[in-house]
């Protein structure tokens, strides 16, 4: 006795009733329903077949091996597949009402309640603000003012008004002094369900002779026109710092950018990140970390040391400016000593004064000083071009060798070219001046005159 | 009827997985337990289910009783 499934039959039915739906009347079958409601489908299936299973069994026809067949697993895996693409698309996708927060599906449910945050406290005596919000942005300016204000809003993502009261009451805002000290901490009591994303966002005018120490876990931190340090710590931050007077130090586990314009003391960058921007920095500048986005740097008056992984930069002052990317570093204007040790990098620099000393293992050279060189240039590629271009009345020694590749010289007989094998070398000078040294064991060596 | 519980077992296995995935995507749709977090619930089920096919009729009949 044959067993008959209703169901594929019900699926087809199902589907054609849905196109004939979707094309005479569109406004009742949506796509938005069809992404919210595909998973009752699944139920449906797996309750029909129940009812069969208990059907046949009740009749005494002989029951299945297996409730639901592979091929029926395959067409169940591709519905899911294709459901979760629907309903992902339709959150994301522009048009819809709902709006996507942030990377988790968490956030697109529910409805987000604000509470405003407002307090005033005297601040004639204090040098230093402590400030640590768990989640949210913090927004720091100095003023000329004997208070510290506080403003901003909390955040609560909630599925009711009294669950976000609730949780809203429970996190709240605390000032203390502590003897020089303003400390302003947000805290959150325990017992707030998990599920609730709840944050601080915080505005905070102070006086701009404080230092600032911030500490928080995930939120940005934008800092202005402050005359003491500024010290922040946290796990995931963007943080942008403009009018420092002193020294700033920036240490995150995890950031999109950091960037610090008009600072007058040094510039400490720890940690991991992406981008980093620097821009008339009076002091040291020090990066030491992870930081794989770009570095781009202008104006910085002293030396900037950058490490990260196995990238290692060094120049002694930037006039102009210099941008080092995961795949090249391209400056300009910049005064050496200039050391840049690197795995894969092309290097690209136009007006240099100073010792300049490049290695990386593979990646084109360009340097262009656009004067006469005064100090040492050493330049090692194992796999790349290296040109130089100098003026045409410029004073130097050259020693250059190229495993395999060839090797050009527009100055003439005082730059004796030979080729040795598959490699070539060229020696010369054109009168006493700096030594330029390059090597490269695959590439084209060319000397250029500007 | 050893066998025939144990092919009911067997049977109604896949549905109520059907069932249970499908109910888990629906959870995923309508509250903030996405399948991420859910999908424990998938072994657990299974587990069960398990459970249920020795208890009801996985276990060895006695000698001389034939199904």
């Amino acid at each position: 006795m044959r067993r008959h499934s209703l169901i594929g039959p019900l699926l087809l039915i199902l589907i054609g009733l849905l196109f004939l739906g979707w094309n005479l009347r569109p406004e009742l079958v949506s796509f938005r329903l069809i992404a919210t409601y595909w998973p009752f489908l699944l139920i449906a299936w797996g309750v029909l077949r129940l009812i069969e299973i208990g059907y046949w069994r009740l009749t005494s026809k002989p029951l299945p091996a297996k409730g639901v067949s592979g091929g029926e697993w395959t067409l169940i895996v591709f519905i899911c597949l294709l459901g979760s693409g629907l309903f992902f698309f339709h959150e994301r996708a522009p048009g819809f009402s709902r709006v996507f927060v942030g990377d988790r599906t968490v956030e697109i449910f529910g409805e987000t309640y604000d509470y405003p945050i407002e307090e005033v406290r005297r601040a004639e005596k204090v040098a230093k603000i402590v400030i640590d919000n768990a989640r949210g942005n913090v927004r720091i300016v100095g003023a000329d003012t004997q208070e510290v204000k506080i403003g901003g809003r909390k955040t609560v993502r909630a599925y009711s008004k009294s669950a976000a009261d609730d949780a809203s009451k429970r996190l709240s805002l605390k000032v203390t002094t502590e003897g020089d000290q303003l400390v302003v901490r947000t805290a959150q009591e325990a017992g707030v369900r998990s599920d609730l994303r709840i944050s601080t966002d915080l505005e905070l005018t102070v006086p701009r002779g404080a230092s600032i120490q911030a500490t928080g876990r995930s939120g940005d931190f934008d800092i202005t026109n402050i005359d003491g340090g500024v010290d922040v710590t946290s796990s995931s931050a963007s943080v942008r710092l403009q009018d420092i007077g002193g020294n700033a130090r920036v240490d995150l586990r995890r950031s999109e950018l950091v960037r610090a314009v008009n600072v007058k003391g040094n510039v400490d960058i720890l940690g991991r990140g992406q981008d980093v921007e620097l821009e008339n920095v009076a002091g040291t500048v020090t990066i030491n970390g992870y930081y794989t986005g770009d570095l781009l740097g202008r104006n910085l008056a002293k030396p900037l040391l950058f490490q990260s992984g196995v990238t290692e930069l060094r120049v002694e002052r930037v006039l102009g400016q210099f941008n080092l990317t995961p795949g090249d570093f391209r400056a300009t204007n910049v005064a050496g000593p200039v050391r840049i040790n690197g795995r894969s990098k092309d290097v690209h620099i136009e007006q240099v004064q100073g010792e300049v000393a490049i290695s990386v293992d593979t990646g084109d050279i360009s340097l262009q000083p656009g004067r006469t060189p005064d100090a040492k240039i050493e330049l090692t590629t194992r796999n790349g071009n290296v040109e130089v271009g100098l003026p045409a009345d410029a004073k130097f020694e050259v020693d250059g060798t190229t495993r395999r590749g060839e090797v050009a010289s527009a100055f003439g007989d005082s730059v004796r070219v030979v080729t040795e094998g598959a490699g070539a070398s060229l020696k010369g000078s054109t009168g006493k001046g700096a030594m330029i040294t390059i090597r490269t064991d695959r590439g084209r060596i060319d000397l250029q005159k500007n | 009827m050893y066998n025939s519980e144990r092919t009911l077992a067997c049977a109604i296995r896949g549905p109520i997985m059907l069932i249970v995935i499908g109910t888990l995507f629906a959870v995923a749709q309508f509250t903030p337990y996405g399948i991420h977090r859910t999908w424990p619930v998938l072994l657990i089920a299974l587990g069960l289910l398990k459970l249920l096919d020795r208890v009801g009729g996985g276990a060895k009949p006695p000698s001389g009783v034939t199904s």
